[in-house]
């Protein structure tokens, strides 16, 4: 059997040298004018396997600094530039590095050492220098000579997968960018169908949203169009709804007995994912020449109708239609078409229930307020309903993410289309 | 009485985040040889369709072996159960002494 690859992307390299422990070498830089002194330190401290380095003056020290160098053991008095300097110009320009610095002097007094340590000297030995505390020095410098080369392995451990995780999150970011330009390219497009005009709002609560609209032209002046909603949101809900607008579309139901059919079957196919997953839905078909429309309603909020031009009596209502189940609750489940006028100057509104929430009165979802909203475009042009929605959207969320995914589609005749002209003429 | 399950949901918002809490709690809960289960939603002050498709799942679990009612929706749930058709599917009563009369308790 094969096994299946590792996909996941590594963000730890446990090969990557800058994370190899180090060896617990010292490069140790002593300066001082008298050759006796550096010899003694210089065989004594190399003894205690340390990698010296010798320098007569300050000039020669600051040449002799270099990326091993790990202590620094320098006189306090010394011809020219003297310890003290050395000290201040080693901590100006390695203040960084993992530097351990002694001062040597035959020097006691209060006010040197209080010089001395505001410069930067971590240890002092006394002249004549004793053995035990040049090695309790030692001990000390690599303590914490160890604990600066794990801090720093850490830190560039932290800063590459720091890196990598950003580049992965850039990659994650393009694909899902990428998913929801599909997604957003099954929308309708108006110039697609002829016979009608439309608007619609399609706004994912995330990246990747469960909402999906649909319209296309399924025969002579018929056009099928529906909205789902997947339940929950995110990749999952995204790839789901992705699926079954495709399904549907593949489907193609040119009537009312074909509509309630592919519903059946999309109802059976999702309980058969086995995925726990389900979907409210609006699915219809609009036969424009002939001004009437089937739809069947699963689980979703009513349509909304409105008459163009109609008197007070015409507001915008809600379509009585017959309720099933969502899609993907029951194997049994029936979806019965409710048939429906469709003559020049009526609009269907179709919409999820994310818009409702938008509408609420005291967080109770409410359609009727959302009617009254809309009914304020009857004697606009049908695009003013999706701007209206839009606004709405704008106006209560602001910087607020969504709580859900929000569609709204919108339909109406065509007056000036052929297609509601030849049926007229016949 | 392992066949009567009594269940106050204490969850005020049963949505994506808090639906696999509240599934497993009900599968503790409602066991397979309980055949009652009352749940009462007072709390419950906004439901998501995935808080519904654990009561969906619960509704299966249940199945023909015993029935389960609810009480105490709020408004927002109402309207939930109203448009999904989930109110048709088993009582929902107005208060716990309602659904202990549609379970005969």
């Amino acid at each position: 059997m094969v096994q299946a690859p590792n996909i996941r992307p590594r963000i730890f390299d446990a090969d990557d040298p800058a994370l190899t422990v180090g060896s617990d070498r010292l490069g140790v830089l002593i300066v001082d004018d008298d050759d006796a002194v550096t010899r003694f330190l210089g065989d004594a401290l190399a003894g205690m396997g340390c990698e010296i380095s010798l320098a007569h003056d300050f000039d020669q020290a600051i040449r002799q600094m270099h990326v091993g160098i790990d202590m620094v053991v320098t006189d306090l008095r010394m011809p020219g530039r003297d310890g003290m300097d050395l000290v201040r110009a080693l901590r100006g320009s390695h203040d960084r590095a993992p530097l351990h610095v002694v001062m040597i002097t035959a020097c006691k007094d209060e006010e040197t050492i209080g010089l001395a340590t505001e410069a930067g000297v971590d240890d002092f030995l006394f002249k004549p220098v004793d053995p035990v505390k040049l090695m309790l020095v030692l001990s000390r410098t690599r303590r914490s000579v160890r604990l600066h080369r794990m801090l720093q392995r850490r830190n560039t451990m932290l800063t590459r997968t720091h890196e990598r995780m950003r580049t992965l999150l850039c990659e994650l970011r393009d694909d899902l960018d990428a998913a929801a330009g599909m997604h957003r390219r099954l929308l309708p497009r108006e110039e697609q169908l002829p016979g009608l005009r439309m608007t619609h709002v399609y706004r994912p609560a995330t990246m990747l949203g469960g909402d999906t609209i649909g319209a296309v032209t399924v025969g002579e002046g018929r056009t099928l169009f529906f909205l789902l909603d997947v339940q929950g949101h995110g990749v999952r809900a995204s790839l789901a709804s992705f699926h079954y607008h495709r399904r549907l579309q593949q489907m193609a139901p040119a009537d009312a007995d074909a509509l309630s059919l592919a519903m059946q079957r999309l109802n059976r196919e999702i309980l058969a994912e086995k995925e726990e997953i389900y979907a409210t839905a609006i699915a219809g078909i609009v036969d424009v020449p002939a001004g009437e429309g089937w739809i069947i309603r699963a689980g979703h909020p009513e349509p909304l109708v409105m008459q163009t031009g109609g008197g007070a009596a015409d507001e915008t209502r809600r379509l009585d239609t017959a309720a099933a189940f969502p899609l993907g609750w029951f194997s049994q489940a029936e979806f019965r078409a409710t048939r429906f006028p469709f003559a020049a100057g009526t609009r269907l509104v179709i919409y999820s229930d994310g818009l409702l929430d938008c509408c609420d009165a005291a967080g109770v979802p409410d359609a009727q307020s959302l009617a009254a909203r809309i009914d304020t475009c009857r004697d606009r042009p049908i695009a003013a309903i999706g701007a209206l929605v839009e606004r709405l959207l704008a106006h209560r969320d602001g910087d607020m993410p969504l709580a859900d995914d929000v569609s709204l589609l919108a339909i109406e005749p065509d007056c000036a289309s052929g297609a509601l002209h030849d049926r007229t003429d016949s | 009485m392992t066949d009567t399950a009594i269940i106050h949901v204490a969850h005020a918002r049963l949505d994506a985040a808090a639906a696999p809490d509240f599934r497993a709690m009900l599968d503790t809960k409602v066991g397979p040889e309980c055949t009652r289960v009352l749940l009462d939603l007072s709390a419950v002050e906004f439901m998501d369709s995935t808080g519904l498709g654990v009561l969906v799942w619960l509704v299966k679990h249940v199945g023909d072996r015993g029935a389960i009612a609810i009480a105490g929706t709020r408004p927002a749930v109402a309207t939930l159960f109203r448009l999904t058709q989930f109110d048709t599917l088993l009582p929902i009563c107005g208060s716990e002494e309602e659904a202990r009369d549609a379970l005969s308790l």
